[in-house]
C-alpha cells in the first residue's frame, strides 16, 4: 500500500513534468496552429543557460528566475526571426523549420557547454513530507504545486488580461483580430516567448531528476507529445491532465509489469499516442482534430 | 474634402485583376453604398480598403495615403471592416468580441459606455454576453460584428454584405437599426450589399459596380429610379 | 523529347560516367564513404518518395534502415546466408514493416504521423539493445563483407563499390518510373490536397499505405547494404541522428527530385567527417541550419539550383517558355507560401 502511493505521487510529479512542457508545445499550437518540434531543445537550452548562471556564483532561485526572464525574451526573437518569415507556409515548411531548430538548438547547446552530463540542483530541500500517512519527496509535491501555480497564472492572464484576450483572439481568428487593430506578429511573439518561459521552468524541473546533458529532454519531448495528444492538442487543460495520467501510467506500469524494464519505458508514450489517435484524436479535451503536421 | 477617396484602384488575387481602376469618394457622415452582381468586385473593393489585398492606386483616408498600409495600421486609423461572413471570434464570448473591437483604444470608461450603447442599439446580444459566440444565430452574430466594428469607434465602417444569409425579416431590423445608428452615431458607412432595395433605401449615396468598374453613380434616390437599376437588381 | 527529359538524362548519364570512373580514382578509403553515400542515396531516394512527393513527415525513416541493416546482419550472422541474398528479405521485411505503420497512418493525419515516427525512431536503440540474444544488444553483431569472387579482378573495396552502385541504379530507375507514371501523380495530387485527390479517385488508403511500405523498402535495402560496408551493426548507429540526417539529406538534395538523394547523401557523410574535425557539434549545426535556410531560400534543394543554372544556359526560347509557365502557375513559391498567398485561416 505505502509502495502504491509512493508510486502515485511520484507518478503524478513526474507527470507534473511531462504536463508543463506540453503545456508549452500547446500554448505555440494554440496561438500559432504549429506544432514546435524544438520546444524540448528550447528548455535545455534554457536549463544550460541556468546552470551557467549557477557556475557563475547566483543563488538556484535566482539563477532560475534569471532564465525564465531570457527564455521569454529567447522565445520571442525565435518567432520573430525564425517563424515569422515562414509564417502562412505550409505544414511540412513548417515542421522542416521546427525539426531544424531542434538540431540547430540541440548542437549549439553542445558547442558551447560540451556533451559531457552534469548534475542540476533541485530548488526544493530534500526532504520528505506526508502524503495519505506515507512519506513522499518534498520535491513531488512541490513540483505539482508548483506546476498548479502556474497553471493558475495563466489561467488569470489568458482570461483576465487584455493581451491574453488578444492572444486568444489570434488563435481562434487572426483576420478578424488584424480588423481589430491587433498586430498578430507582435501577439505570436508573446505566445512564443511565453511557452518558452514554460518550458524552462520544466527544463530546471526536470534537471535535477536526469542529469543534465544535450540530450536530456529528447525523451521527455515525447512523452509531452503523447500528454498534448490524450488531453487534446489545443487544450492546456488537457495538457497537465494528459501528463499525469501518463505519468502515472508509467510508474505503475514499470513498477508492476516485469516486462517493461527501464529500456522499453519509451513504448508507453508510444502506444498511448496510438491508441487515442485511432480512438478519439481530438483526445479527452480537444475541440477537434489537428489535421495539420 | 472627403473622407475617403480612391482613385484609380486596382486590385486582385495572385494574377486575377478584380478591380480594374475604380475611383469613387464617401463623404463624412454619409451612407454610400457598392452596388453590383457577384464576382463584381464589391467586397474586393472594402478587403482592398482595409489592407487584405495587394492594390495600385491611391487610397487616402482625411487626406492621408493609406495604400499599402498594414490591416491593423489601417484599422487603428479609425477604419473598422465588417468582413463577408462576419468574421466573429466563434470561440471566445459576446462579451469579449465587442472588447476585442475596442483593443486600440485606452479609455476604459468610454469603452464601458460604448458596450452599453451597442447592448442597446442590439437587445439581443445583451440577453446572450456571457455565451460563446459561436452558439449565436446568424443574424445575431452579424449583429455582433456591427457591434464590434463600432467598438473601434471609427470614422468609417466598412460593411461586406450584410444582409447574407439572413431571413428577410431580420434583414429589415437590421437595416432599421444601421439606418438609426448612422443617424444618431453620425457614422460615416461604406455598404457593399446585393439586396438593393434595402441599400438604397439606407443610403445617401450608390454606386454601382460591374466586372470591377463602376457604371453608374449618384444620390441613391436617383439611382432607384433608374431603369437599368430598376431592371437588373430591383426585380422591375 | 522535350527539353527538360534531355537535360535530365544528360545530368544522369555525366553523374553515371562519374560514378563509373570513382573506385578507380580514388584510395580503398575514399571508395568505402562512396559506398556508403549510394547506401544512404537509396535510402534517402525512399524517404523522399515519402516526404518530397507524398508530403508525408516521417521522422522514423532510421527505423527501417536499422531494420534492414539488422535483417541482413542477423541472417548472416545467425544463419549463415549469403550476403547477397539477404538483401531481398531485408527489403520484403521492411515492405512489411511499412505497410504495418503506414495502417494506423490512414488513420493519423499529418502531425501525428511524425510525432508517431519520430517515437518509433527513438525507440528503436532501446528495443535493439532489449533483444540481445538476436541482435547481439550493445555490442553489436560483426558481419564479414562480402570479398571479390576470385575471377572479377577489382579490390574488394572496388567490387562492393560496383556491387553497391549496381543496386543503386535499379533502384533509382524503378523509383524515376514510379513517379513519373500514374502513382507519382496521385502522390503530387495527395501532397497538394488530400480533399481534391479523394475527389479525383485517388484511394488516399492504398496509396499512404503504399508511400510508407516503398520508402521503408528503399531504407531497408540501403540499410542492408550498409552492413556489407560497414561490417558491424550495433545500436548507437541508427539513433535519432540517423533519421534527421536522411531529412535533412531530403532537403538538401531537393524535397520530390529523384536525383537530389545523391547530392543528399554526399551532404550527410562528408559533412559529419570534415565538421567532427573542427567540433563536435559542428555537423549538427550544420545540419540544423541548413534545413532551415534551404526551407527560407532553396526550396527545390541542389537540384532546383542545378535545373535554374541549366536553364539558365539553355536557348533563350526556352527560357521564355519557363518564365510564362512559372507566372501562368502563380508566383510566390517561396519559403513555402501557400498558394492562395496572404494570410493563413
Amino acid at each position: 500500500m505505502e509502495r502504491l502511493i509512493q508510486t502515485l505521487v511520484d507518478g503524478v510529479a513526474t507527470g507534473s513534468l511531462y504536463g508543463a512542457l506540453a503545456l508549452a508545445v500547446v500554448l505555440i499550437f494554440r496561438t500559432s496552429g504549429i506544432v514546435n518540434f524544438a520546444q524540448g531543445e528550447m528548455a535545455m537550452f534554457s536549463t544550460f543557460a541556468a546552470w551557467g548562471l549557477l557556475e557563475a556564483g547566483l543563488p538556484v532561485g535566482l539563477a532560475i528566475l534569471a532564465t525564465l526572464g531570457l527564455s521569454l525574451l529567447g522565445g520571442m526573437v525565435i518567432e520573430r526571426v525564425l517563424m515569422r518569415p515562414f509564417e502562412g507556409g505550409d505544414h511540412l515548411t513548417l515542421a522542416i523549420v521546427t525539426l531544424g531548430l531542434f538540431i540547430l538548438v540541440n548542437s549549439g547547446a553542445g558547442w558551447i557547454w560540451g556533451f559531457e552530463n552534469r548534475s542540476f540542483p533541485s530548488i526544493f530541500p530534500d526532504d520528505t513530507i506526508g502524503v495519505g500517512g506515507v512519506d513522499v519527496p518534498l520535491e513531488s509535491v512541490g513540483i505539482v504545486v508548483l506546476l498548479l501555480a502556474v497553471v493558475g497564472v495563466l489561467y488569470l492572464f489568458f482570461q483576465r488580461t487584455k493581451l491574453g484576450l488578444a492572444l486568444r483572439a489570434v488563435s481562434v481568428n487572426p483576420e478578424s483580430s488584424r480588423l481589430s487593430g491587433i498586430s498578430v506578429g507582435r501577439t505570436l511573439m508573446v505566445g512564443w516567448g511565453i511557452a518558452a518561459l514554460v518550458g524552462a521552468l520544466a527544463g530546471a524541473l526536470i534537471a535535477p531528476r536526469l542529469f543534465l546533458d544535450v540530450n536530456f529532454m529528447g525523451g521527455v519531448l515525447i512523452y509531452s507529445f503523447a500528454a498534448a495528444t490524450l488531453g487534446g492538442f489545443d487544450s492546456p487543460l488537457g495538457a497537465i491532465v494528459g501528463g499525469w495520467i501518463i505519468g502515472v501510467t508509467e510508474d505503475l506500469a514499470t513498477t508492476y509489469v516485469d516486462f517493461i524494464g527501464s529500456d522499453l519505458k519509451i513504448l508507453v508514450p508510444l502506444v498511448i499516442i496510438l491508441v487515442v489517435l485511432l480512438v478519439r484524436p481530438a483526445g479527452l479535451f480537444g475541440t477537434r482534430e489537428v489535421t495539420r503536421v | 474634402m472627403s473622407l475617403l477617396e480612391v482613385e484609380d484602384l486596382e486590385a486582385g488575387y495572385g494574377d486575377v485583376i478584380v478591380l480594374r481602376g475604380v475611383s469613387f469618394a464617401v463623404q463624412e457622415g454619409q451612407v454610400a453604398a457598392i452596388l453590383g452582381p457577384n464576382g463584381s468586385g464589391k467586397t474586393t473593393t472594402l478587403r482592398a480598403i482595409s489592407g487584405l489585398v495587394q492594390t495600385r492606386g491611391r487610397i487616402e483616408l482625411d487626406g492621408h495615403s493609406i495604400a499599402g498600409l498594414s490591416p491593423e495600421r489601417i484599422a487603428r486609423l479609425g477604419i473598422a471592416h465588417v468582413p463577408e461572413g462576419r468574421g466573429t471570434f466563434v470561440a471566445l464570448t459576446v462579451a469579449e468580441n465587442l472588447r476585442i473591437g475596442a483593443y486600440r483604444r485606452g479609455d476604459g470608461q468610454g469603452i464601458r459606455r460604448d458596450i452599453e450603447r451597442c447592448l442597446e442599439w442590439f437587445p439581443r446580444l445583451d440577453e446572450r454576453s456571457g455565451e460563446r459566440a459561436g452558439n449565436l444565430s446568424g443574424g445575431e452574430q452579424q449583429m455582433l460584428a456591427i457591434a464590434r466594428g463600432l467598438m473601434l469607434s471609427p470614422r468609417l465602417l466598412l460593411l461586406d454584405e450584410p444582409s447574407l444569409g439572413l431571413a428577410p425579416v431580420l434583414t429589415r431590423e437590421l437595416f432599421g437599426v444601421l439606418g438609426d445608428i448612422a443617424r444618431e452615431e453620425g457614422v460615416t458607412v461604406l455598404l457593399v450589399e446585393q439586396n438593393a432595395k434595402l441599400a438604397l433605401r439606407l443610403a445617401d449615396y450608390a454606386y454601382v459596380l460591374e466586372a470591377g468598374s463602376i457604371v453608374l453613380d449618384g444620390e441613391a434616390d436617383r439611382i432607384e429610379q433608374e431603369e437599368a437599376v430598376q431592371h437588373a437588381y430591383l426585380g422591375q | 523529347m522535350t527539353g527538360d527529359r534531355r537535360l535530365k538524362l544528360g545530368g544522369f548519364a555525366v553523374v553515371l560516367v562519374i560514378a563509373l570512373a570513382l573506385p578507380f580514382l580514388f584510395g580503398a578509403y575514399q571508395v568505402g564513404q562512396f559506398t556508403l553515400v549510394l547506401c544512404y542515396a537509396i535510402a534517402v531516394l525512399g524517404l523522399n518518395l515519402l516526404v518530397g512527393y507524398g508530403g508525408l513527415i516521417s521522422l522514423g525513416h532510421g527505423a527501417f534502415f536499422a531494420l534492414g541493416a539488422y535483417t541482413s546482419a542477423i541472417l548472416i550472422d545467425k544463419a549463415d546466408v549469403a550476403p547477397l541474398a539477404t538483401v531481398p528479405v531485408a527489403a520484403a521485411v521492411c515492405f512489411a514493416a511499412g505497410l504495418l505503420l503506414g495502417l494506423p497512418a490512414l488513420r493519423i493525419r499529418g502531425l501525428y504521423l511524425a510525432l508517431v515516427t519520430l517515437a518509433v525512431a527513438i525507440a528503436v536503440p532501446q528495443l535493439i539493445k532489449r533483444f540481445d540474444a538476436l541482435t547481439g544488444g550493445t555490442q553489436g553483431l560483426n558481419v564479414p563483407r562480402p570479398t571479390t569472387p576470385s575471377w572479377v579482378p577489382l579490390a574488394d573495396d572496388q567490387f562492393l563499390y560496383f556491387l553497391t552502385l549496381a543496386f543503386a541504379i535499379v533502384m533509382f530507375v524503378l523509383a524515376a518510373n514510379l513517379v513519373r507514371g500514374r502513382i507519382g501523380r496521385a502522390l503530387a495530387a495527395m501532397r497538394e490536397s488530400e480533399a481534391a485527390a479523394k475527389a479525383t479517385g485517388v484511394n488516399l488508403a492504398r496509396l499512404k499505405t503504399g508511400a510508407f511500405a516503398v520508402s521503408a523498402l528503399y531504407a531497408g535495402v540501403g540499410g542492408s547494404l550498409y552492413v556489407f560496408s560497414i561490417g558491424f551493426v550495433a545500436p548507437e548507429s541508427f539513433t535519432l541522428t540517423i533519421s534527421f540526417a536522411f531529412l535533412a539529406a531530403v532537403v538538401v538534395g531537393g524535397l520530390g527530385t529523384i536525383g537530389g538523394a545523391i547530392f543528399g547523401a554526399l551532404f550527410i557523410e562528408f559533412v559529419p567527417v570534415y565538421a567532427s574535425d573542427v567540433n563536435e557539434a559542428l555537423a549538427g549545426v550544420i545540419y540544423g541550419a541548413v534545413l532551415i535556410a534551404f526551407m527560407f531560400a532553396l526550396r527545390d534543394g541542389v537540384m532546383g539550383l542545378l535545373r535554374q543554372i541549366a536553364q539558365a544556359l539553355t536557348t533563350k526560347e526556352g527560357r521564355d517558355e519557363r518564365e510564362t509557365a512559372v507566372r501562368l502557375a502563380g508566383g510566390d513559391r517561396r519559403r513555402g507560401a501557400a498558394p492562395s498567398g496572404g494570410m493563413r485561416a
